[in-house]
């Protein structure tokens, strides 16, 4: 295949819907517990909204304004859009076959009832109805649709019930008197599930929000039959861009655009399965919707809201065995001066095998040291009350010169990042509200500390957001170091995206987008340049997506001069692997299991002399053209073992690993007879726990616990 | 913050810890900063390095003022860079500014605008002062390149708003001159007068200026050139038959006039394409490759060192000199001092009569200097002044203290700017015969600041050389003490002393005329 053919490109959406049906494959799996491929349900699920309103969305303005190809596979819009609703359509039908049919039925065996109005006995009925009474009705407004109030606007990602009426002669009254249609919303804050009582340790019943809703709609229809009631929920268009060259405050604007993320257009319809055809097609015509925007949902419409039910429901029995984060060897206790390690050692963090805690423990020390002069930290999606940030807060508090660059546009997130922005800002830090025309992704802080011989600058710079909370279930490679020349280099990223000063010439790092595309590239061609039979080519990179054109040809070029390239890629890939004459000597791997693969790991062989970096970055055209991205390279050779052992794990997993097959399409790696199992996660995990038992022995730490009963284990 | 501007010369601070210190160059095109710490043992390390561009030498070569959005522009990164050295506590900080400021008509109200919103206070770098920095920073790269002791090598720093010229002999300076030549402003001056063919005119404007200089170095034989420039640097980094050191890169000379006849054929767009710069610095390459050409054309030098430097490193040094208690400007003072006695050297001079003087002038100008509110500079000022001040003699003894004045004045003395030879050239002109006066159309035609400074310097420069009326040397020491109302000089001589204090009656009458104090002149007793 000749590289300006646009086969050799899958198409982005279509390679994200896949991704998205290795998820839902998790939720299908025997072999997952009962509960966890609930949470896959959900998962896919809210994966799939989210997609929705903002890539689909991008396929429907791109429609609607008649522009050529969105990508380099050259499919078009149009084209594109029918495969998205293909593809979502087996995949709705597959997430409701794989619930109804197994899931439910398995979760019913083990006490776990989720049931219909018809299965439920008269006294849990008088209880949903005082149930009713008490939390639900007081809140429902239903609205009339007739000839004077026209069909509304309807919130994004809110379910529905679309009332068919007939006014009872006598009773009826005021201005719904004319009408046959009423809407009622499913009220979002209201707990979806409803436990009914009587439910104990081996046996929960459930009923829905949506039933109790229609069961009881009567009471505020007075006057009226109810011919019928239809659950439906529709999706919009939610991405939105703030020209933040135009306008002066950021704040305002995002503010602004928050209120209005409620009124996109509308991308998808999903609606109950029993709904008569004449009511789709209104709803559809309504919403100016077309037969493949239409997805027919044979139970609730809403699956995202399973995530509500796990919460009820106490069965660790029917949950994976919980991994609780270790302690790093060098930070076994909670008072360990962190600054006194770091000084001595670069240290790596492999989270979530290993608690985040020392990245909350840097700040908070900083905050209280006298020596230390002034912090510096990017935030990109910070949980909401993060102790990152009353630890800044405290260092301003305290005299710190505290700088935090807020990135206002992480998309979903702009409401919590505008309240605890200007928190900080009352605080005393100074506060950069983002860089214009630039998302500010990478994840670094920096803290300068005055000591015996001098500044000493400590770093940690990392591949995942400085969230506590997801922390705890994306894999990502914290680095700690206080080597001169990363803290030169850190310093002077600081000077580049607060506009004090030009990018100088790097010792160490990189970043984009001045020039990390192009140092990606030029490591591929070295690779290429130093490819020998003695010393053969070698690349592996593992990241979220690979979709940058301009990497994958060069991928594509190292691979045809005979360069071996393995990568692990957890979502969208635009590559294709293992064809022929073009890509034979590249394998493409995806992991799926219980943490989200979210580090980004780069190795190249480079005849020898090894060279493994990490990045905020995922080989992306927006991660390298709109946003600001940092790579690093990991320099003590320990370390990159460390670093790259996720890698080696990723190509030997044979329990939740993917691979892509020439034809694109993905299929999982099975064991073969006598191979041994091996789940690269929970590898990890298990050596995780090792390496802090073994340091716990070595430093005396090591804790016995007596057994006080003869049958606890 | 506290913005040392003078030579200090107190003794070592004694110090255990490092100290943080910053210097920052307000440039024509761009606005830097270096933060270092200087280590206990006198080793630096650098701490950060910003630099951010700002167009000041548009402003000032094409309007001659800076104009508003402009001065908002530095002030705010100056603000910025402020709020960095607060980060690290840094409180010796030395700021300097070069031609754009320099030239600007609004110079007072730009610097204080920015001493208000940042801080920091700006020197003003006249342009002697700019290539003593640049020459401390081109050292080590001579040292180490160009060893030879005897050769003659030109050092062109071709900045943004300046062109500073240096001939040296072997690493000391024979000759340092400053043209108002500078890519930023031979640029935007052309750009101007948007010209049918600016090209043609750049050249011509670049011509006659490199045209007459060279008059002043013709006479050295000189066989190596040093061209200080950072963009051309970059540029000519990839080009063949380079030569790249980690501190430069070296080209032969016929490689370089190839590329820029190529680069003077093509348009920015392409010169960018070629040499693989930005749009703005692409606009810049073309004066820049031209001025080179056209010194280049009146040398015949076989190769071309191109070094990226900037006076950041020598104005490190002179803080790092500072620190360690060593005074900055030895070496160069040194050079300078060189210079003047080669020039006194050439009218045949009274060596050891002049080397008297100079001695004496030094003990007085060190025991009342303060008295007399003068500094490290006037220091030098009067040295050459006393190390020439009877070179008018060559000429006839009849009034030599105005054929000396001549003389100087059309002499050239390294290191040295025109108006600092203006002055040293009154101190001598007033070291005997009348005091200065509103008549004397020269004197007037000085700055108060200046005239007042001539008197005190040629006020000390007559009782030194009354001291050595005899032209004997006799006296070998003297304690100066100031009373109320008395300048008590206690003289250690074997002799007496009734010829001196006769010709102090005469020659110390400016020093109490100027001060309101009468000079006593006694014999020292232990």
């Amino acid at each position: 295949m000749k590289l300006d053919d646009p086969k050799i490109f899958i198409n982005r959406e279509l390679s994200w819907l896949d991704f998205n049906f290795r998820v839902l494959a998790e939720a299908e799996s025997d072999n997952v517990p009962l509960l966890d491929r609930l949470k896959f349900i959900a998962i896919s699920s809210s994966n799939l909204d989210e997609f929705f309103m903002i890539r689909t969305s991008l396929v429907h303005r791109a429609i609607e304004e008649n522009t050529g190809a969105l990508g380099p596979d050259g499919l078009s819009p149009r084209e594109t859009l029918a495969g998205i609703s293909e593809k979502t359509h087996e995949m709705v039908g597959r997430t409701y076959e794989c619930l109804l049919n197994k899931i439910i039925p398995s979760l019913h065996k083990e006490g776990i009832e989720l049931l219909r109005i018809s299965d439920l006995t008269k006294e849990e009925l008088a209880y949903l109805e005082g149930y009713y009474r008490e939390n639900v009705r007081p809140v429902l407004t239903p609205m009339a649709i007739d000839t004077s109030h026209p069909f509304p606007l309807l919130a994004n990602l809110v379910t529905y019930i679309l009332f068919k009426v007939k006014p009872i002669d006598s009773a009826a009254r005021g201005f719904f008197s004319q009408t046959d249609t009423v809407l009622m919303q499913v009220p979002p804050g209201i707990r979806r599930f409803i436990k009914l009582p009587g439910s104990d340790q081996n046996k929960s019943r459930f009923a829905i929000l949506d039933d109790v809703i229609i069961r009881f709609a009567g009471q505020i229809l007075g006057g009226y039959e109810i011919k019928g009631a239809y659950p439906f929920r529709v999706t919009r268009d939610a991405d939105f861009t703030v020209n933040d060259e135009e306008v002066d405050d950021l704040m305002q604007a995002i503010e602004k655009e928050l209120r209005s993320r409620r009124r996109g257009s509308p991308v998808r319809l999903g609606i109950s399965t029993d709904v008569p055809p004449e009511i789709v097609s209104y709803i559809q015509g309504e919403l100016g919707l077309e037969e493949r925007d239409v997805y027919h949902i044979p139970w609730l419409t809403d699956l995202k809201t399973l995530f509500g039910l796990i919460g009820l429901i106490d069965r660790p029995d029917l949950l994976d065995k919980k991994w609780p984060p270790h302690d790093h060897p060098l930070f076994l206790t909670s008072n360990t001066d962190i600054f006194d390690v770091v000084k001595r050692n670069d240290v790596i963090l492999h989270h979530p095998y290993q608690k985040f805690d020392p990245v909350i423990q840097l700040l908070r020390q900083a905050a209280e040291d006298p020596d230390v002069l002034a912090i510096k930290i990017t935030l990109y999606r910070v949980s909401g009350d993060s102790p990152l940030v009353t630890a800044l807060m405290k260092a301003a508090q305290n005299g710190k010169q505290v700088t935090v660059l807020v990135e206002l546009r992480a998309r979903f997130d702009e409401e919590a990042n505008i309240n605890w922005a200007r928190a900080l800002d009352n605080a005393g830090a100074h506060v950069i509200y983002g860089v214009v025309g630039y998302k500010t992704h990478s994840k670094v802080c920096l803290v300068v500390r005055r000591e015996e011989d001098g500044i000493r600058r400590y770093v940690h710079l990392g591949t995942g957001n400085y969230n506590d909370k997801t922390a705890r279930l994306y894999t990502d490679i914290g680095y700690f170091t206080s080597r001169p020349d990363f803290g030169q280099d850190i310093s002077s990223f600081f000077n580049v995206i607060t506009g004090y000063s030009l990018p100088p010439k790097w010792n160490r790092i990189e970043m984009a987008p001045t020039g990390m595309r192009e140092r990606f590239i030029s490591m591929i061609e070295r690779e290429i340049e130093k490819h020998s039979p003695e010393t053969p080519g070698y690349i592996r990179a593992k990241m979220n997506s690979l979709i940058d054109p301009e990497i994958i040809k060069a991928l594509y070029k190292a691979s045809m001069a005979g360069v071996t390239i393995d990568l692990v890629v957890r979502g969208m890939c635009r590559l294709r692997a293992r064809v022929k004459g073009l890509s034979e000597n590249i394998r493409v791997f995806s992991i799926l299991d219980r943490f989200l693969e979210h580090s980004r790991i780069y190795h190249f062989h480079n005849g020898g002399n090894e060279e493994v970096y990490c990045a905020s970055a995922d080989w992306m055209e927006r991660n390298f053209d709109s946003r600001l991205e940092l790579l690093f390279p990991i320099i003590d050779a320990q370390d990159r073992k460390t670093v790259l052992r996720p890698l080696d794990l990723a190509m030997i997993d044979n329990v939740k690993a993917w691979e892509m097959g020439n034809d694109g399409k993905y299929h999982r790696l099975k064991r073969h007879g006598g191979e041994k199992e091996v789940r690269s996660q929970e590898v990890l995990y298990t050596e995780a726990s090792k390496e802090m038992e073994r340091s716990k022995r070595k430093s005396g730490q090591m804790t016995f616990v007596a057994r006080t009963s003869p049958n606890k284990k | 913050m506290k913005n040392k501007s003078d030579a200090g010369q107190g003794a070592p601070k004694k110090r255990k810890t490092p100290i943080p210190v910053a210097v920052i160059d307000v440039g024509a095109t761009s606005v830097r900063m270096t933060i270092a710490e200087i280590k206990p043992n006198g080793d630096h390390v650098i701490i950060e390095e910003l630099v951010h561009p700002v167009s000041l030498g548009v402003d000032t070569f094409q309007c001659g003022h800076i104009r508003p959005v402009t001065m908002r522009a530095v002030c705010q990164v100056l603000s910025n860079f402020s709020r960095v050295l607060k980060q690290y506590e840094v409180e010796e900080v030395r700021a300097v500014a070069t031609s754009a400021i320099r030239e600007a008509s609004n110079q007072d109200v730009v610097i204080d605008r920015i001493r208000h919103e940042s801080g920091i206070d700006l020197l003003v770098l006249d342009a002697v002062e700019e290539s003593r920095l640049t020459y401390k920073t081109i050292l080590p790269f001579l040292k180490k390149r160009l060893r030879s002791k005897k050769r003659h090598t030109m050092l062109i720093d071709l900045g943004g708003g300046s062109t500073e010229i240096m001939v040296l002999k072997g690493h000391d300076l024979a000759f340092a001159g400053s043209r108002r030549l500078g890519m930023s402003r031979i640029f935007h001056s052309s750009a101007q007068a948007e010209c049918q063919d600016s090209q043609a005119m750049l050249e011509t404007a670049i011509r006659n200026i490199v045209g007459s200089t060279e008059d002043l170095y013709r006479a050295y034989p000189i066989k190596e050139c040093v061209i200080i420039n950072g963009l051309l640097v970059n540029s000519l980094s990839d080009e063949k038959k380079v030569e790249a050191f980690e501190d430069g890169i070296c080209l032969s000379s016929e490689s370089f006039r190839k590329a820029s006849v190529e680069s003077a054929g093509m348009n920015s767009q392409e010169r960018s394409e070629r040499f693989d710069i930005g749009p703005a610095d692409s606009e810049l390459l073309l004066p820049a490759m031209m001025i080179t050409q056209a010194f280049l054309d009146t040398l015949s030098v076989k190769r071309i060192f191109f070094v990226d430097a900037d006076m950041m490193q020598g104005m490190l040094g002179d803080l790092i000199s500072e620190i360690n208690g060593k005074d900055p400007l030895e070496e160069f003072n040194r050079q300078i001092i060189c210079s003047a006695q080669g020039l006194a050297d050439k009218y045949h001079y009274d060596k050891k009569h002049a080397e008297q003087v100079h001695k004496l002038c030094c003990q007085l100008f060190d025991s009342f200097s303060a008295f007399l509110d003068l500094d490290a500079k006037d220091r030098i000022f009067l040295r050459v002044a006393a190390i020439i001040h009877d070179i008018g003699m060559f000429v006839s003894e009849l009034a030599h203290h105005k054929h000396s004045y001549y003389l100087i004045r059309w002499s050239e003395i390294v290191g040295l700017s025109d108006d600092d030879r203006e002055i040293i050239a009154q101190v001598v002109r007033y070291h005997r015969k009348a005091s200065p006066s509103p008549t004397h159309s020269e004197y007037m035609a000085l700055s108060v600041r200046d005239r007042i400074k001539v008197s005190k310097l040629a006020s000390i420069l007559r009782i030194a050389d009354a001291l050595d009326r005899r032209h004997r040397q006799d006296i070998h020491s003297l304690h100066a003490k100031i009373t109320d109302d008395e300048l008590i000089i206690k003289a250690e001589t074997t002799g007496d002393l009734m010829v001196e204090q006769a010709a102090m009656l005469d020659k110390g009458n400016l020093f109490s005329e100027i001060t309101g104090i009468k000079v006593v002149l006694k014999k020292y007793i232990p």
